[in-house]
């Protein structure tokens, strides 16, 4: 089993919205960062919980993809 | 393979001089190339299956008129004995099948459909749907292609061109003399495409190749190179006609100040001599003087009056004479020489603007590395301490102080590890989009999932979750070593206490 979380309220986590070189966690550009904020998610997310969404959608995509396949419950990665 | 390449981009080149339709290309491909087959690339299949199954079935008054007359037709046959239907329902299957496939037909056959398998395979780019793509069409190989066959398909490109447009193919024996690889079969096994008439089976694609119609494209060429020397003209032409007129103001204006007609005597000029020159030619000395101007619209639409001009009011007059120190934007050479273009120089023209060599998609964004985000101090530091990771971080990362031998090596092989962690990540994402995402594989979310499995990999080493031999997997090793590793998997199965997950 993997578990990988973070505190969304911690000072850290507000950069989720920023680029590797702007002290964020993910690459991003300007262009993706617009298509992120204008994406519809599930529910009323706000900008910031956007790009929560889409660190954790990043990070189970890559979880999934790297578990060998008869062990991935799985079969639709991401 | 790389024959191929150089056919396709070959044929493309002499498809798009012959004003090919893309439909008949398609099917002509798909008869003859087993490399990279454009039908199967495009949307028009599947796209007619699914309006087959959801038309099957409609009673529209346009589908019963249509199968009254198929079935009209149909009795006609049987009755003189052309068509013989053992089972009814084969019959009414038939029926109904005919009956909806035009319609279905038409909206499956779209010129965008079609062109999506070409530019799939890389024979058209997206942009001008016109030129090849070599970096796409190589991509669609089985094998990698080493750099010196990749510069030597460049090399013998114009030749091998040639070919094409005088004969029709490219016969094994150029590709022999030049020292390309022969293809393979499935198997392995080498195979050379036969050029005889006599088999149509594996043979290359090719265009008609009899004297008369390589006459034609041959002339057709010549042509289009006439059409473009006689543009190249009429260019240096135009320009040779704005230069005259430049000098021609310039001089006017001179001769009111008694000076050599030379541009750097204008900032002596006043408003009253600009107020001398009739509206088209101020509008022409503000055009290729006033390096702020965007368009030509936006110069002044009167010449307006000399007292105007003086009391600052903006017209052609007062724009001209502001502008008058600035140099002009015309350059003195030609946009073309004419005398030096040789047929060598026209062919490496061709291959340079015709062919679009540029990294695969995605490229652009991998410049950064996981590598390079575990050399990033700040990045580590901000992902442990966002993912609680401190007691799971090998020391060479968390290192203050300057690293020992052991910890440089250390870190040398994690970095080297997280870089082939995220070539086979992408691997893996490339083989999930292809069979999982079939109507949105061009979605920007698969670009950015690509471009952060970076971050992801550098996680994995930081987290320490990688299996210690994923290094085993090397470029150009056997694909039963490739799959056997894909089995086992990457990453180790184990549980991670003390974590918070609050997403």
């Amino acid at each position: 089993m993997f578990a990988a979380g973070f505190d969304p309220n911690c000072d850290i986590a507000k950069s989720a919205s920023e680029d590797v070189k702007d002290g964020g966690i993910l690459l991003l550009s300007e262009h993706e960062k617009a298509n992120i904020t204008s994406s519809k998610l599930d529910g009323k997310m706000t900008d910031i919980e956007k790009f929560r969404a889409i660190i954790a959608y990043q990070f189970e995509l890559g979880y999934d993809l790297a578990i060998a396949s008869r062990d991935n419950v799985s079969k639709s990665p991401g | 393979m790389v024959r191929s390449a150089a056919y396709d981009i070959g044929c493309v080149l002499t498809y798009l001089v012959l004003h090919l339709q893309l439909a008949i290309l398609c099917q002509f491909r798909q008869k003859n190339v087993d490399d990279v087959i454009t039908g199967d690339l495009a949307r028009v299949f599947n796209n007619l299956k699914a309006l087959i199954e959801k038309y099957l079935g409609d009673d529209s008054a346009g589908t019963k008129m249509m199968k009254k007359k198929i079935e009209a037709a149909m009795k006609t046959l049987e009755d003189i004995g052309d068509l013989k239907m053992s089972k009814a329902n084969h019959k009414k299957a038939l029926l109904d099948f005919l009956a909806i496939l035009p319609l279905a037909a038409t909206k499956a056959a779209t010129v965008e459909h079609i062109q999506h398998g070409f530019i799939q395979n890389g024979m058209i780019d997206r942009e001008t749907k016109r030129f090849p793509v070599l970096a796409n069409i190589l991509g669609t190989f089985t094998r990698d292609v080493l750099i010196k066959e990749l510069e030597m398909l460049l090399d013998a490109f114009p030749d091998l061109l040639e070919q094409v447009n005088k004969y029709g193919r490219i016969p094994e024996e150029v590709f022999d003399h030049y020292g390309f690889a022969r293809d393979v079969t499935p198997n392995g096994d080498e195979y050379s495409r036969p050029d005889s008439v006599r088999q149509t089976h594996m043979r290359r694609a090719e265009f008609l190749s009899s004297e008369f119609q390589a006459g034609l494209r041959l002339q057709d060429i010549e042509e289009k190179k006439m059409a473009v020397q006689a543009k190249r003209l009429k260019d240096n032409m135009m320009h040779q006609q704005h230069l005259d007129t430049n000098a021609a103001i310039v001089k006017k204006l001179c001769d009111k100040i008694g000076k050599d007609a030379d541009e750097s005597h204008l900032k002596d000029c006043r408003l009253k001599h600009f107020a001398q020159l009739n509206s088209p030619e101020l509008k022409a000395f503000i055009r290729y003087h006033d390096d702020s101007l965007r368009y030509v619209k936006d110069i002044p639409t009167t010449k307006g009056s000399l007292e105007e001009a003086t009391r600052g009011l903006r017209n052609r007059i007062l724009v001209a004479y502001q502008c008058r120190n600035k140099p002009s934007k015309l350059d003195e050479g030609l946009p073309h020489n004419l005398d030096e273009v040789g047929d060598d120089d026209e062919a490496a023209i061709q291959l340079d603007d015709l062919v679009i060599v540029h990294t695969v998609d995605g490229d652009d964004d991998e410049v950064v590395s996981p590598s390079e985000l575990l050399s990033n101090q700040s990045w580590i530091q901000s992902v442990v301490k966002l993912f609680c990771l401190e007691e799971y971080t090998p020391s060479c990362f968390k290192s203050e102080a300057p690293l020992n031998a052991q910890q440089k090596k250390e870190l040398t092989e994690l970095q080297t590890k997280a870089d082939i962690l995220v070539k086979m990540l992408r691997q893996r994402l490339k083989e999930h989009v292809k069979i999982r995402a079939i109507s949105r594989r061009d979605h920007w979310v698969w670009k950015l999932s690509r471009k952060n499995l970076a971050v992801v990999a550098a996680y994995m080493i930081l987290a320490g979750h990688t299996k210690s031999r994923i290094a085993c997997i090397k470029e150009g090793g056997s694909l039963k070593i490739y799959w056997r590793c894909l089995l086992l998997g990457l990453i180790q199965t184990v549980t991670l206490p003390n974590l918070q997950v609050k997403m």
